[in-house]
């Protein structure tokens, strides 16, 4: 598709926006060229700190106070054509609002926390309605339901009387598009629109969005991290690295035939399918069981007066790991997926069925068993700076399991560099802090601090959500060569199924607590029994 | 707050919080030093001079400074003798209250359920008592002994800090370092000292620093009513108290005590008001 027949209904050249901090100015966009055709989706990629959202932003002023503390500079030309002409750099703040009431719209990736929580849904998008230019007609509350009812609703009567918290985070993103669409802007900026939700709910959201775009003729900015995401919305896609834009081009001409090197790099890192391999890796798993569950369940307690049994979280859930086996443990947020972890690691005690693992039985286990225990399952968290200590430096983190096991701290040290080694962190990082190193190795010393007490099950609970695709594809390989050296069995939770089937050789598909679905990577994802696995595999963005 | 351990800057002198840390430590300095500083005996009653006014003042003298009181005392060294006792009192009594009220928070949001809801209620408790009530009881059955002061000014102040505490444990025990650590096999002491107490030194200093200026003007309030220091000790609280009948004719007999205290509780002020600004993450961009 070309849209370059017509003018730009916006033109960016030569934007470069600087924030103030205490270390002095940090430049975020580095002269960013960009143009949105009228009808066209351009998708603008990247890792974190690309500099997507503070270009995004900077178009309708909302990295500038009040909406933001940090003092921000943008200076190149920005330039809007349509509906009206103006000059985007420079315009008063009431040029600037109405702009954003019916230029341009913005949908953000919280959907509940853009929403207000203590008025109606229906009094929100009356209240956007009236400042909307529009001409009501005589019956407000009609064209509400009618608005309601383009996002896809089966209820809008439902709906109009309802409050934030009472719909889900994928209801609460529709009514966030209804708002910024209600318009008729000629194009919204959605940033990270569909990142915190499900891939389920992802792909309806998608959809919706395009089927807006296709209808009003409307442009679309759209933000991702996420190249299979982009792959399923944009006409174009800008991919941007430390605040430039590396390479423009069509959709098309992106994925078969990119031209920067960085572009071929974040295409060839997302996890792909390992089928083969996984098979291989099989093959090799042992007779022994290291983690069995017989008919296991948690509900969580609740009520402010009474004890009453809450959410049922866990339920009914048979599961045998075999020793050596990386088993995946997939399923939307809400699933029950983090609580099998808690319960296998012995954090919380199951209300009903038996769980062993290595022998032991994690629910009553005592003191000299429980070290034992201890030592042999370990964990990996999804947010690797909230998982160490920001006060201690990642060699002493490092070395904590080692110390708590009783080695002398000298030799724990000496210990923990040789760990470093094996997960690829140079020697010189243990001196350091959290905060001062990147994600991935921050993540790469959590695994570390795992592997000190050289265990037999590790439980990763999410382990490379949080982590930019590159990263990604590393971990995933680190983890892969750490199960083949140390005969690691491994238990990987995670509702990304690409970086499941890229790792695993099993999967088991949780869905509202119990496990509905458990065989063979291949099997679940070729050829699933399941109707709700064959919806959460074919939700998968970007099946390229 | 982290980063800026690392990068060493240069102190600047004109910065609130050197400043003032500057003259807080000078208050320290002639607290701790008082008995070789002072130019009198504080206690020395001299009833010819009574009544002498300040320096500055028509018929200052040079060899009392800052005046006499009703009894011909010398301020200046009662003064200093004062911020002795008054300081140390306060000192003493926080830092009572805040391993009582530290400890008990810990226990409170890293123990079982049950031990969680007995401090609490206790803390309930005493937040509903009235301090003053609470003091006045204590002193009728211990006296007006300095250590019954401190753990009296102790006991009624520990609950700020142990709800204060209980609360940022509950939000950093799901953290996960805590949760790796109990994962390793650390005991639930090692996850409190090395893993929450840590973490949490940035909120208390700051908390201490601003409620100090209250622990000591509690200490003044009970020597003032005459409940706390007993004469002839002298302490600030106690210097106002006695000048109060004189206010008319001799105002500088309070006055000046009351200005040590206004200068001690401002500088503490602007020092906790600084730090919270500057160890307050959500400020800090």
């Amino acid at each position: 598709m070309f849209f370059q027949m017509t003018d730009a209904i916006l033109s960016a050249k030569d934007i470069n926006v600087h924030f103030k901090s205490k270390n002095g100015l940090f430049h975020a966009v580095r002269g960013v060229d960009l143009e949105i055709f009228p009808g066209e989706t351009v998708a603008i990629v990247g890792e974190s700190g690309a500099g997507k959202s503070a270009f995004a932003r900077a178009i309708v002023h909302l990295n500038q106070p009040p909406f933001t503390p940090k003092y921000t500079y943008v200076t190149g030309k920005l330039t809007l054509n349509s509906p009206f002409q103006t000059d985007l750099i420079n315009a008063s703040p009431n040029i600037l609002r109405k702009v954003r009431a019916e230029a341009i719209g913005m949908i953000f990736q919280d959907g509940l926390s853009a929403l207000n929580p203590v008025l109606s849904i229906g009094v929100q998008l009356l209240e956007a309605l009236h400042k909307s230019n529009r001409s009501l007609n005589d019956n407000p509350k009609d064209e509400i339901i009618e608005i309601i009812n383009t996002m896809g609703f089966p209820e809008p009567n439902r709906i109009i009387n309802a409050f934030p918290h009472q719909l889900s985070g994928g209801q609460c993103q529709r009514i966030s598009i209804a708002i910024a669409t209600l318009r008729f802007p000629v194009a919204i900026i959605a940033d990270e629109p569909t990142t915190a939700l499900d891939v389920t709910i992802q792909a309806q959201i998608l959809k919706l969005l395009r089927d807006l775009c296709k209808k009003r003729s409307m442009s679309m900015i759209f933000i991702s991290h996420d190249i299979g995401v982009v792959a399923e919305i944009a006409d174009r896609i800008a991919v941007m690295k430390d605040g430039k834009v590396v390479e423009v081009s069509s959709k098309k001409k992106l994925f078969t035939s990119p031209s920067h090197q960085f572009t071929k790099k974040i295409l060839n890192s997302r996890p792909r399918p390992n089928f083969t391999l996984n098979d291989k890796a099989r093959m090799n798993v042992g007779e022994s069981v290291a983690v069995s569950l017989e008919k296991v369940s948690y509900n969580y307690h609740g009520g402010v007066f009474t004890n009453r049994v809450g959410n049922i979280a866990v339920k009914n859930v048979d599961l045998t790991v075999f020793s050596g086996e990386t088993m995946g443990i997939v399923g939307e947020s809400g699933s029950g997926k983090s609580t099998l972890a808690k319960l296998l690691l012995g954090f919380l005690k199951p209300s009903n069925g038996k769980i062993e693992i290595l022998g032991y039985n994690p629910t009553n286990i005592q003191a000299p068993d429980l070290l034992n225990f201890r030592r042999k399952v370990q964990v990996v968290y999804q947010d690797s700076i909230s998982a160490l200590n920001p006060r201690k430096t990642l060699g002493n983190s490092a070395a904590e399991g080692l110390e708590i096991h009783g080695m002398k701290r000298d030799l724990a040290r000496i210990k923990v560099r040789e760990i470093f080694e094996n997960v690829g962190l140079p020697e010189t990082i243990a001196e350091r802090f959290p905060h001062q190193v990147s994600g991935g190795q921050r993540q790469r010393v959590c695994i570390a601090r795992a592997l000190a007490l050289n265990p037999s099950i590790l439980v990763a609970d999410e382990p490379v959500t949080a982590l930019d695709v590159t990263i990604q594809a590393q971990i995933l390989e680190l983890f892969r060569k750490l199960q083949r050296n140390f005969n690691l069995t491994i238990i990987f939770i995670s509702h990304d199924l690409e970086a499941v089937a890229n790792l695993c050789s099993r999967v088991a598909v949780m869905h509202e607590g119990a496990i509905i679905e458990c065989n063979t990577t291949r099997k679940i994802f070729k050829n699933p029994d399941e109707n709700f696995t064959k919806r959460l595999v074919d939700s998968i963005p970007g099946k390229i | 707050m982290q980063k800026k351990e690392h990068n060493h800057k240069k102190i600047n002198i004109l910065d609130p919080l050197v400043l003032s840390s500057l003259g807080l430590f000078l208050i320290i300095f002639l607290g701790i030093f008082s008995p070789l500083i002072a130019p009198h005996d504080p206690n020395f009653t001299n009833l010819p001079l009574r009544n002498l006014p300040p320096i500055w003042m028509e018929g200052g003298r040079w060899d009392f400074v800052l005046g006499t009181d009703n009894i011909g005392r010398d301020l200046l060294s009662r003064c200093l003798y004062g911020i002795r006792t008054s300081f140390g009192i306060a000192t003493f009594g926080l830092i009572f209250s805040a391993i009582l009220g530290i400890g008990l928070g810990l226990c409170s949001g890293l123990g079982p359920l049950w031990v969680d809801r007995l401090i609490m209620t206790i803390t309930d408790v005493f937040i509903t008592l009235p301090n003053i009530l609470l003091l006045l009881c204590g002193i009728t059955l211990f006296g007006t002994e300095i250590w019954v002061l401190i753990v009296l000014i102790g006991l009624v102040r520990w609950e700020a800090y142990a709800r204060l505490v209980r609360g940022q444990v509950l939000s950093l025990r799901s953290m996960g370092y805590v949760e790796s650590c109990k994962a390793l096999g650390g005991s639930p002491f090692r996850i409190a000292l090395l893993h929450i107490l840590p973490n949490l030194t940035s909120p208390l200093v700051v908390i201490l620093t601003l409620s100090f200026p209250g622990v000591l003007l509690m200490e003044a309030g009970l020597s003032f009513l005459g409940v706390g220091v007993q004469p002839p000790t002298s302490s600030l609280g106690r210097m106002i108290g006695d000048g109060r009948d004189y206010l008319i004719n001799a105002w500088w007999i309070c006055g000046i005590p009351s200005i040590v205290i206004i200068s001690i509780t401002l500088l503490f002020q602007v020092i906790g008001d600084t730090l919270r600004d500057r160890v307050d993450v959500f400020s800090d961009d």
